[in-house]
């Protein structure tokens, strides 16, 4: 794996720009940390399951982040993780009991993948290296930078699947926003000719991993001129 | 040596406090969206078994059967799985001499996903072999392999009871 996990920890200050964009690129979650696959290679079936996912990530990754940050003087040193736990799980608690009234469709078909969000180590290791060390600022930008990392990496892999897996792109986002988007659905192939293995979990192993040995190809391409 | 540690229980014990006063508001706020969420999803897998939704308002639960006229009945039943309870809902035609299965919805289960992703799939492969049969035949499905607990359990569930003997044609106004 070899993935630097402390990367951005110890170099100190660091621009507002670049925090955010560090969560997408240089320590992107998923692909460069490879943090938080077992929801990412479960959920991304389709797009919207992945959409769904990344928007509850976003929302616990944000309000841990934030409240962390915000308390980081009054949590003591030697039960900081059953505190950054307890907090993670309560704004996981939050996410699902608001997916369960206002999204329930998809909260049906992701209901397990949501609730374990609170075992995400993405989440947990931004609240241990950054939050609990920066003011509330920074550890907000930090959260909408990795969750945005998260997401692109969710959509990526979700648009990948789908397409293969089930000849579709976009379908069934009208679960989650309204019905105006049930007409973006666009289908690629006919019906029943998708890829199984695609839509299967060791689909989601193979595709992560071309995808992640394209990014390390695009990464080196560009360190050596 | 005590006293050092009263600040930092004390400090924990108040974020508990503050953790559970952010649920308690967010349950409170999102109880009744979701007690309908889950009544009209109920309803609406009642007028799939029903035919129509007329039929599916007018169903009058006698404990867990409810006859329809002239000749129909809903069952609902509750059975241990492999992962926890597996909650089902069945059409039942009384016609025959013994009441046949006509169509089986799974409500809510927690079997493992991807071994036992059959029971979401109502109109298709083992759920649907269960169609057409009676309680004896019912029980003599065969198990699904490698979901041999979730299968048994459910066929065993049904057949138990497709064989209740309040499962009798309803007296109808003519």
């Amino acid at each position: 794996m070899g993935a630097p996990s402390s990367v951005g920890a110890a170099s100190g200050r660091e621009l507002p720009r670049n925090t955010l964009l560090a969560g997408i690129t240089r320590r992107n979650p998923a692909w460069v940390q490879l943090l938080g696959l077992c929801p990412l290679l479960a959920v991304s079936n389709s797009v919207v399951n992945a959409l769904a996912l990344a928007l509850a990530s976003a929302a616990v990754l944000v309000g841990s982040n934030v409240s962390i940050a915000a308390l980081r003087r009054f949590i003591p040193e030697f039960v900081r993780l059953p505190a950054f736990v307890l907090v993670v799980a309560t704004f996981t608690t939050c996410a699902v009991l608001l997916m369960e009234a206002y999204a329930f469709d998809v909260y049906l078909r992701i209901a397990l993948f949501v609730q374990i969000i609170v075992t995400n180590c993405m989440i947990l290791a931004r609240a241990e290296q950054f939050a609990s060390r920066r003011p509330v600022l920074p550890s907000l930008l930090d959260a909408l930078g990795t969750a945005a990392g998260f997401a692109l990496a969710l959509l990526a892999l979700g648009a990948v699947r789908e397409a293969l897996g089930q000849g579709t792109l976009l379908a069934g986002l009208d679960l989650l926003l309204g019905p105006a988007a049930g007409d973006w659905a666009i289908r690629l192939t006919p019906d029943g000719t998708g890829l199984l293995i695609a839509a299967l979990p060791p689909g989601a192993f193979l595709i992560a991993g071309l995808l992640l040995a394209l990014g390390n190809a695009i990464r080196n391409r560009r360190r050596s001129p | 040596m005590a006293e050092p540690l009263i600040r930092p229980v004390l400090v924990f014990l108040a974020l508990v406090i503050g953790c559970g006063v952010l649920i308690a508001a967010t349950a409170a706020l999102t109880r009744e969206r979701i007690e309908e969420n889950r009544a009209q999803r109920f309803l609406a897998t009642l007028t799939e078994l029903t035919g129509s939704a007329a039929a599916a308002a007018d169903v009058h639960w006698n404990g867990d059967t409810a006859l329809i006229c002239p000749d129909r009945a809903v069952l609902r039943g509750r059975v241990r799985g492999y992962g926890g309870d597996i909650h089902w809902l069945a059409a039942a035609d009384l016609d025959p001499d013994a009441p046949v299965l006509t169509r089986l919805r799974i409500t809510e289960h927690q079997e493992t996903p991807g071994i036992a992703d059959f029971l979401d799939r109502p109109d298709r492969g083992w759920l649907a072999s269960l169609r057409q049969r009676d309680a004896a035949a019912i029980a003599q499905v065969d198990a699904v392999s490698g979901a041999t607990i979730t299968s048994r359990a459910l066929t065993r569930s049904l057949s138990a009871a497709f064989a209740r003997p309040a499962l009798t044609k309803p007296a109808c106004p003519p």
